[in-house]
């Protein structure tokens, strides 16, 4: 299996691979991970931007209250390929500089796809827009993220927890995980801070702990601290 | 199989998306477009340019000849 990674390693595109190895050094027993793709690539004419979104299981650390979970990882928002067939000649960061990625506590031994259309979703508007994400920022999304009656309707972003900024032949790759955050959790995070939000919640293993797990099950929120007007705002991250 | 109703969302694993990546590159050329791209950056660092040893051409004819 070791030989045949590194023939599939070979058939990488350049700013893939250093991506792909920042994954593996996290999950080192998962070196073929399952992962949604396009049959019609965004660069051939497709619609959905983001080439490949793998999902590698989690156990998380009991101990740290972290739960087992999902873990999607989307790569097309840095430029993989280098050819100028998605982003035009790299400025620094590669492509976007940015990956987005998510994690689902769940207990399913096949991962859920639901995660994988929303981070599709999410990239169609960053193409579309040009607007990045940065840490910080609220993402309205007006609808259950699952599309149950979860209570978990909206997104955060911060930044991964495992993976860390990364340096490919066309720039550098951030990656930010999106957070799914209940309509009072937005609303904070729209008056005050988003940061303030995600370390309240990353204080409460209900309401995603230290690694900002989403439990689209949940009914509560995280326990907001009064807004001091006193204290000068967070301003950054506001989008 | 399709992924939330997208049809064109599919579920595979990595090795078979890489195969399937290198024959895409080669049906479209993105291998060949992607050498041409090298070559030109190789042409540009193999040319230094000293700006004090070009000469100005001018298409001006002489006209007090």
């Amino acid at each position: 299996e070791r030989e045949q990674m590194t023939q599939t390693e070979r058939l990488m595109p350049p700013g893939l691979t250093p991506l792909y190895e920042a994954c593996t050094k996290v999950y080192p027993d998962q070196p073929n991970p399952l992962q949604v793709t396009t049959r019609l690539k965004y660069w051939l004419g497709g619609q959905d931007p983001l080439d490949y979104i793998s999902m590698y299981w989690n156990p998380g650390r009991p101990d740290e209250n972290i739960p087992p979970h999902w873990h999607y990882v989307s790569f097309g928002l840095s430029d993989l390929h280098g050819d100028g067939r998605v982003h035009p000649e790299p400025l620094g960061c590669s492509g976007y500089g940015l990956e987005l990625t998510f994690r689902l506590a769940s207990e399913e031994k096949q991962p859920p796809l639901w995660p994988a259309a929303l981070l599709q979703a999410l990239a169609r508007y960053i193409f579309t827009t040009g607007n990045k994400f940065v840490c910080g920022d609220h993402v309205s999304w007006h609808a259950p993220l699952d599309g149950s009656s979860s209570r978990v309707r909206h997104l955060l972003v911060a930044t991964d927890p495992q993976l860390e900024t990364t340096n490919t032949c066309h720039g550098s790759v951030t990656f930010l995980q999106m957070v799914g955050c209940t309509s009072r959790e937005l609303r904070a995070a729209q008056r005050g801070s988003g940061f303030e939000v995600l370390n309240m919640m990353s204080e409460d293993p209900r309401c995603g702990g230290a690694w900002l797990v989403t439990r689209t099950q949940r009914r509560v929120s995280a326990r907001l601290q009064h807004q001091n007007t006193q204290k000068p705002a967070h301003l950054a991250g506001v989008s | 199989f399709n992924v939330m109703n997208n049809s064109n969302l599919v579920v595979c694993n990595l090795e078979n998306n890489m195969a399937q990546l290198q024959a895409a590159n080669q049906k479209h050329e993105f291998n060949k477009m992607h050498k041409i791209v090298e070559e030109k950056q190789e042409l540009h660092k193999d040319v230094p340019v000293d700006v004090d040893n070009v000469s100005i051409v001018s298409d001006k004819k002489d006209d007090s000849k």
